[in-house]
């Protein structure tokens, strides 16, 4: 079972590590370019050209003028397609398997767990947390409010993403470069601060949450709820007392699931369609009602122990 | 019904249609990650679906101005003095900046928006062109002998004109040129210590007519040599304007405006160079474009 989770993580950390790896020899070669040497196989293109939040800012242009904002082009605009086709079979899929300012920041939040353990993405209380998950959608409105109005690409000068990628070149600005560095000290306390609450990306495709075909679905038949689901959940939802998750801050990372924390199989999934009824000898959900041995060895054998902070839905 | 996504089957379907979207989308001809270099097109009005010359960027070679606008690569060579260049076709508009960079004593700046403005002129597209703009002799000549200037259109780019020799290294007063002088008012010297140095003497007339940037060439008794900017009650709207970071301001004095280096460096995107560098050559030798950074310090002034 333990070999079969580690493979689910693998598989999406390899995604993960891959698309990173990409974005970063595009961006290499970006700059190589200009000194006439190019990595093989590997496209040159400007990060603003391939990045799909340039598509979303550009479509006020785009419709009323049939131009694009400057510096992005159309690949950002089939990229965004692309994006908004998976989020709308499967979520923020793209935050959680391609992009690679996430990836860093899970990198990082791998090293502050080491350090602070239990503790770690727990740290902003929750009644705080709830206003400031909004944040995003403030940073979202205020993007395309001002790439519409000035027609420039006003979040490069804010953007971690593209400071990520370019610190080396001399032409990122010194706030972007600060907010880069309040992400990635900030991942050490918390998982994925900047996607949490600032991306007007991730704020935009979290919507989709609402609608997405695939969904992640509990089964509170076989569910014995031990919470190990909320305890794996780098977005801090409660997926323990949801049947079906439909918060705009899931990612689609799957570790919430049957796959990888979820110790019952086909209890926590990312499915169409809905679990069928309970039958009539399945452990029923509720503490209470899980003393049954099996349970009991389920827990036993997952090591896990029910949460005791309270997080947001 | 239900079905499962796991793991293996999501990251195959999100690395499928990243790689079959993109595939097909070059299939389709869809997609770019550079300039297609095509202009936005005016949506209202009488030109209502010609090409905007307001959206010709610094990446625009002179070739795609031609594709554009339809005006030839040979005109605009000729306007802009780029005859002996070997392609002029792949000059880039924001070459123009480096290219007539000698002139940096004219308050005046030849670059990417006096290659706008010349392209409206010459398709007769109403354009307003910034106050820093100039515009080269050559290329009013050109447009002069095509035939594309109303008299309203010429009064009003004359104050911009600058007179060019020597491959954009010398300017000099516009009454030492062949160009017709249309209209004579007497062009009024505001430029104490008139720049003129290291052979790239700069000047520019200027006189008032009293319309929004209406001056005029100034006729024969201005005097060669002397920098002549639009002043006194016709012209005071060239003289109200005039930029406070010319083409030999320093960093140190953009700082002695009480600016911090913070602000600048946010302007710039990058860290400032030594103080007395001068802005202009460095935002020529960083490939940046001199008007767009020098009209964003001039927004710090406090
Ligand atoms: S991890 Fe699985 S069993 Fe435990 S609470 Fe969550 S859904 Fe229920
Ligand atoms: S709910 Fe599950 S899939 Fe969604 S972010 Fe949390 S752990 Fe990932």
């Amino acid at each position: 079972m333990k070999g079969k989770k580690n493979v689910a993580a693998r598989i999406r950390l390899s995604t993960q590590l891959a698309f990173l790896l990409l974005i970063v020899l595009i961006s290499l070669n970006h700059n190589l370019s200009s000194y006439g040497i190019q990595i093989p196989l590997v496209g040159s293109a400007s990060l603003h050209a391939i990045c799909p939040f340039g598509g979303v800012v550009s479509v006020y242009q785009f419709v009323t003028l049939g131009s694009l904002v400057q510096k992005v082009h159309e690949a950002s605009l089939v990229l965004m397609g692309i994006v908004f086709f998976l989020a709308i079979l499967a979520g923020p899929a793209f935050c959680g398997w391609v992009c690679p300012l996430g990836t860093v920041e899970e990198l990082m939040g791998k090293v502050g767990r080491r350090i602070f353990k239990k503790t770690y993405n727990a740290f902003v209380p929750p009644v705080w947390d709830k206003y400031l998950r909004y944040l995003r959608y403030g940073v979202l409105a205020w993007v395309v409010y001002t790439t519409a109005m000035t027609m420039q690409l006003v979040f490069v000068e804010v953007d971690p993403y593209y400071a990520l990628f370019n610190f080396w070149t001399g032409e990122v600005s010194l706030t972007a470069m600060g907010i880069l560095a309040a992400t990635l000290i900030g991942s050490l306390f918390i998982e994925r601060p900047f996607c949490k609450y600032l991306c007007p990306y991730g704020a935009l495709l979290g919507l989709f949450n609402k609608v997405r075909v695939f969904t992640i679905q509990r089964n509170p038949a076989t569910c014995i709820n031990c919470k190990a689901c909320d305890r794996a959940c780098p977005m801090n939802i409660t997926v323990s007392t949801a049947d079906h998750v439909r918060d705009t801050q899931c990612i689609t990372c799957l570790k919430c699931t049957s796959e990888v924390a979820c110790p019952v199989s086909e209890t926590v999934e990312l499915m169409v369609g809905r679990f069928t009824a309970q039958p009539a000898d399945a452990p029923s959900a509720g503490p209470d009602q899980s003393q049954g041995s099996g349970v009991e060895k389920m827990r036993a054998k997952s090591g896990v122990q029910t949460a005791n902070r309270e997080v947001v839905k | 019904m239900k079905g499962y996504i796991k793991s293996p089957l999501l990251g195959a379907l999100i690395v499928g249609l990243f790689a079959g979207g993109i595939i097909l989308s070059q299939v389709l001809g869809w997609w770019a990650t550079e300039s297609r270099k095509v202009a936005r097109k005016i949506t209202t009005g009488q030109f209502a679906g010609k090409a905007d010359p307001a959206d010709i960027r610094g990446s625009y070679s002179l070739a795609d101005v031609e594709k554009n606008f339809g005006v030839p690569v040979k005109e605009l060579a000729k306007a802009f003095g780029l005859e002996q260049e070997k392609a002029p076709a792949s000059i880039r508009a924001k070459d123009l900046e480096g290219k007539f960079a000698g002139l940096s004593a004219s308050t005046l700046e030849i670059g990417t928006d006096s290659l706008r403005l010349f392209v409206a002129l010459y398709v007769g597209i109403p354009y307003k062109a910034k106050e820093s703009t100039g515009l080269p002799d050559t290329a009013y000549r050109v447009l002069k002998e095509a035939g594309k200037l109303k008299p309203e259109e010429e009064q009003a780019i004359l104050p911009m004109l600058v007179r060019v020799s020597g491959g954009g290294a010398a300017v000099t007063a516009l009454a030492n040129t062949s160009a017709p002088a249309v209209t004579t008012p007497p062009a009024v010297s505001v430029a104490p210590g008139t720049p003129s140095s290291g052979g790239a003497s700069t000047s520019s007339t200027a006189g008032g007519t009293g319309s929004n940037i209406a001056a005029g060439v100034s006729g024969s008794d201005s005097k060669s040599g002397t920098v002549a900017s639009g002043s006194g009650s016709g012209a005071a709207s060239v003289s109200g304007t005039e930029p406070l970071i010319k083409g030999k301001t320093t960093f140190k004095e953009v700082l002695a405006w009480g600016v911090t280096k913070a602000q600048i460096e946010k302007v710039l995107g990058r860290p400032m160079p030594p103080e007395g560098t001068v802005i202009k050559d460095w935002c020529t030798s960083q490939g940046l474009e001199f008007g767009t950074i020098r009209d964003a310090l001039q927004k710090l002034k406090p």
